[in-house]
């Protein structure tokens, strides 16, 4: 995959590109925006990862530009040093794909970049009546989940939401995409509905550290279920 | 301002408050406010009318029937001895008889005997040819056959009102007493208490008048003609005087609007003299003397009291002195004029208040010239050439307010250059030791490495919290309802990796109690358990437990994380949520505080608060107690 990295920081673009490499991409890096903008009209990226402060344009100015002019516009990942919850906010709801908050670990990052280029080359649908995640089986006829050897029951919606946070590991879910997919925009939906199938999600599945998964809420955006590396 | 200005200034007004309630009263000035109460009160204090006393009015009745007035005089003969064949008691013929004329001998001989026949005199004021008064009094022939002549003079007040009489006047060397005092004596042989009392300089009294009309009335005409039972007249003091309009003895008494007859004054006064009731003014100076009690007690409580307290005490005070003086007129017969002391409070209210306004604005104006004085960069003025004092204030305030929006945005700025430019730089620390594996390096090197990249994530740590707890402090909350146990769950997620990097458990079993809500901001909320949980890790000792509890307790909701360590040192336990409150942790390196008072700062954000306590064995228990939120209805 061929993705391009924007920081003005030497250190951080050296990193990246050996992060990414060391992945299996090809990963060319730029220390100052107007060059990415041209490179970007000028060929094709399977991701852009942006840093936010980079003189002269910054990154989030960026991001809007590729949205409203490219097309095919491809994946964008923000990493940044900008850690306020209202900046990631604003970040993702500008059409940001996710947003990572430098400092961040090598896995992380590439789990990250993984989850983005998963999701925009279309994975075939699993057929099967049971699903594997770690320690967790689903069963999709029977809206059941395995947790080692505890079957843990769900309702319907709590089922296919668990199911669409395991099937994408790692990826930023909207609060409004998951309540369009799940819900189908059921009008006059308490806003709480979709905390609490998190809440209830989180306190059933027991998804944690301990059993290898991390469901994080992206404040001011929606959640992430973070495959979690023992290491 | 200094205080003893302040207590100069308020000395200076309680002075010109006095000095002018005083010439005020001196000078009269209030009279005809004075006149209006007494006016009110005065019938108050009438006495309760006497039975035995009856009018017969010359009315227009009595004109249209017997004559245009004058009447022959034997008309007067013949009602008089139709009275005494009646059996009336006394008669007070207030009618004048000065010039003589062919029927005196037969009024003479009409009046002479019993019941006693009373006439009267007036001195007319002034007199002809710059006398100061002439006698009118009855002619010898019928003032010989008179029981006695009484004056029957009124004091009018300057408004033409007649509240006070003259008792007695001094005329030929010996004391004339009044028309009706005679009756008195006639009635109850001796001298009248109010006539004994009254002094030689002014003899009058101040009579307390019913209203026109009050007193039993008869028609000249009825009477003469023999038309009223004689049971009406018998043992009564019969007045007899002009009640038509057309004969000008008519006057304006306090308390009635409609004009009241001579004979009706009389009435009054004899029943006052009956009851021995009068109204006693105060002296003048006494009443400027009690004027300012008032005043100055309204002038010492101002000290004390706030501006709205001060003005509703000084209503207060009015009407109080409005409702005693009134009182005191009708039950005890003292007046006492309440205007000057009801205009004290009045005058000085709005002075003192006037006073400490400026006084405010002065502060107000130093404060904000000290302000200005300080500030390095005050926003310029914007013009306001051709404005007056107020507007010229007013732009002060402009750049007052103008210097502290600049204060909030460099706030902001330097908030923003903590978040970014102060975490970048740390941010590339960590990702260079990250991106270098360390594999080929000596053993030394690499520990080097850690330590620095431990320095690195430090320093991100302290600008974080001074960023978060800024923020906090600085921003108005957006609070939602926050699933407490979520936010508990997502903190123990974040810190499991580390506590469990170094043996360390979390027990998350009480933790897991679903729909417990408070109103917060649950990022805020999420970091706080954080930095429970971050303290209570490094605090922990190796193959201990952290034990994390999620609770209801009545409306509240209980959130607590407990440790194994050794507490908090003695030091910071006084205040355990001071910012700065510097410790050294067990693990060497030094804690700032801001961790922990970012949770108390978050625990009041939700409305609550953020407790701190040892277990019987030792440990941390940190507790956050939220108000609990509670919906309705949620459905799926």
């Amino acid at each position: 995959m061929r993705i391009a990295v924007a920081d003005d920081e030497e250190t951080i673009r050296d990193f990246m590109a050996a992060l990414l490499t060391d992945g299996g991409h090809k990963c060319s890096a730029f220390r100052d925006g107007r060059d990415l903008m041209n490179a970007m009209m000028r060929d094709t990226f399977d991701l852009v990862i942006l840093d936010w402060m980079m003189p002269p344009i910054n990154g989030l100015d960026i991001l809007r530009w590729a949205r409203e002019t490219l097309d095919p516009c491809p994946p964008v990942i923000m990493l940044t040093s900008r850690a306020d919850k209202a900046d990631v906010a604003e970040a993702l709801n500008s059409g940001a794909d996710d947003y990572i908050i430098k400092p961040e670990t090598k896995n992380v990052i590439l789990a990250r970049v993984e989850a983005v280029m998963r999701r925009t080359n279309h994975q075939p649908e699993r057929q099967s009546r049971v699903e594997e995640f770690g320690r967790y089986r689903f069963d999709r006829m029977s809206n059941t989940v395995v947790l080692d050897s505890e079957e843990i029951p769900l309702t319907a919606r709590e089922f296919a939401l668990a199911r669409m946070l395991f099937l994408n590991p790692h990826r930023a879910f909207s609060r409004a995409y998951i309540l369009e997919t799940l819900w189908n925009s059921v009008p006059d939906l308490p806003t709480r509905t979709l905390d609490m199938h998190i809440s209830r999600i989180r306190s059933k599945l027991r998804l944690g550290p301990e059993n290898g998964y991390r469901l994080q809420t992206i404040f001011g955006h929606g959640y992430r279920l973070e495959v979690f590396d023992k290491e | 301002m200094k205080l003893a200005r302040l207590w100069f200034e308020w000395f200076l007004i309680g002075l010109a408050g006095s000095i002018a309630l005083f010439l005020g009263v001196k000078a009269e000035m209030f009279d005809r406010a004075e006149h209006l109460i007494y006016d009110f009160a005065a019938p108050m204090r009438a006495a309760p009318v006497d039975p035995q006393i009856l009018i017969i009015g010359i009315d227009n009745d009595s004109l249209a029937q017997i004559g245009r007035w004058p009447w022959p005089r034997e008309r007067h003969a013949e009602l008089v001895s139709r009275l005494k064949a009646a059996g009336v008691r006394t008669i007070l013929y207030d009618v004048l008889f000065i010039e003589p004329t062919a029927s005196d001998a037969t009024v003479a001989k009409a009046i002479a005997g019993t019941p006693p026949v009373y006439l009267p005199i007036l001195f007319d004021i002034p007199g002809p040819n710059g006398a100061p008064y002439k006698i009118l009094k009855p002619n010898t022939t019928i003032a010989r056959a008179a029981t006695g002549l009484g004056i029957v003079n009124l004091e009018m007040d300057n408004d033409g009102r007649a509240r006070r009489i003259e008792i007695k006047a001094f005329e030929g060397g010996r004391w004339l007493p009044h028309l009706t005092e005679l009756a008195y004596r006639e009635m109850r042989g001796a001298p009248s208490p109010a006539y004994l009392r009254t002094g030689d300089t002014w003899p009058a009294v101040t009579v307390p008048f019913h209203k026109t009309g009050t007193f039993q009335a008869l028609s000249f005409s009825q009477v003469w003609r023999g038309g009223a039972p004689s049971a009406l007249l018998r043992g009564k003091t019969v007045i007899i005087g002009a009640t038509a309009t057309g004969l000008g003895d008519l006057y304006l008494v306090p308390g009635s609007r409609d004009l009241m007859s001579g004979a009706e004054v009389q009435a009054n006064l004899l029943n006052s003299l009956l009851a021995d009731r009068f109204i006693v003014p105060m002296d003048p100076n006494w009443v400027a003397a009690c004027a300012l009690v008032p005043l100055w007690l309204l002038m010492l409580a101002f000290w004390r009291l706030t501006p709205t307290q001060s003005l509703l005490l000084t209503v207060a005070v009015i009407i109080a002195l409005f409702v005693g003086s009134v009182l005191a007129l009708a039950l005890t017969g003292l007046w006492i004029p309440p205007v000057a002391a009801m205009l004290g409070p009045a005058i000085v209210y709005p002075l003192w208040n006037w006073r400490r306004l400026t006084a405010v604005m002065q502060f107000i104006d130093t404060e904000i010239d000290a302000l200005l004085a300080q500030s390095p960069a005050v926003p310029p003025a914007r013009d306001s050439s051709g404005g007056d004092r107020i507007a010229e204030g007013t732009e002060r305030l402009h750049q007052i307010i103008a210097l502290m929006q600049k204060s909030a945005v460099e706030r902001q700025e330097m908030l923003q250059f903590l978040s970014h430019d102060m975490r970048s730089p740390q941010a590339s620390i960590i990702a260079l030791l990250e991106g270098d594996s360390g594999r080929g390096l000596p053993e030394r090197t690499r520990e080097m490495h850690q330590r620095v990249r431990r320095y690195a994530e430090t320093t991100l740590r302290l600008a974080d919290n001074f960023v978060h707890l800024a923020r906090l402090e600085n921003q108005t909350a957006e609070c939602e309802p926050v699933d407490i146990a979520d936010a508990m769950a997502q903190a123990i997620d974040a810190v499991w990796p580390q506590a469990n990097s170094i043996g360390i458990a979390i027990d998350r079993q009480a933790a897991q109690r679903e729909d417990l809500w408070a109103l917060g901001d649950a990022a805020a909320l999420v970091r706080a358990f954080v930095n429970l949980l971050s303290n209570a890790v490094q605090a922990s000792p190796q193959g201990s437990a952290i034990r994390c509890a999620v609770a209801r307790d009545g409306d509240h909701v209980l959130a607590s994380v407990c440790d194994e360590g050794p507490g908090l040192p003695p030091a910071r336990k006084a205040d355990p949520f001071a910012r700065f409150g510097y410790t050294r942790l067990s693990s060497g390196a030094r804690g700032s505080g801001l961790g922990l008072a970012y949770v108390a700062a978050v625990a009041r954000q939700c409305g609550g608060e953020a407790r701190y306590a040892e277990g019987p064995g030792g440990g941390a228990h940190f507790t956050l107690r939220l108000p609990l939120w509670e919906e309705a209805d949620m459905g799926d």
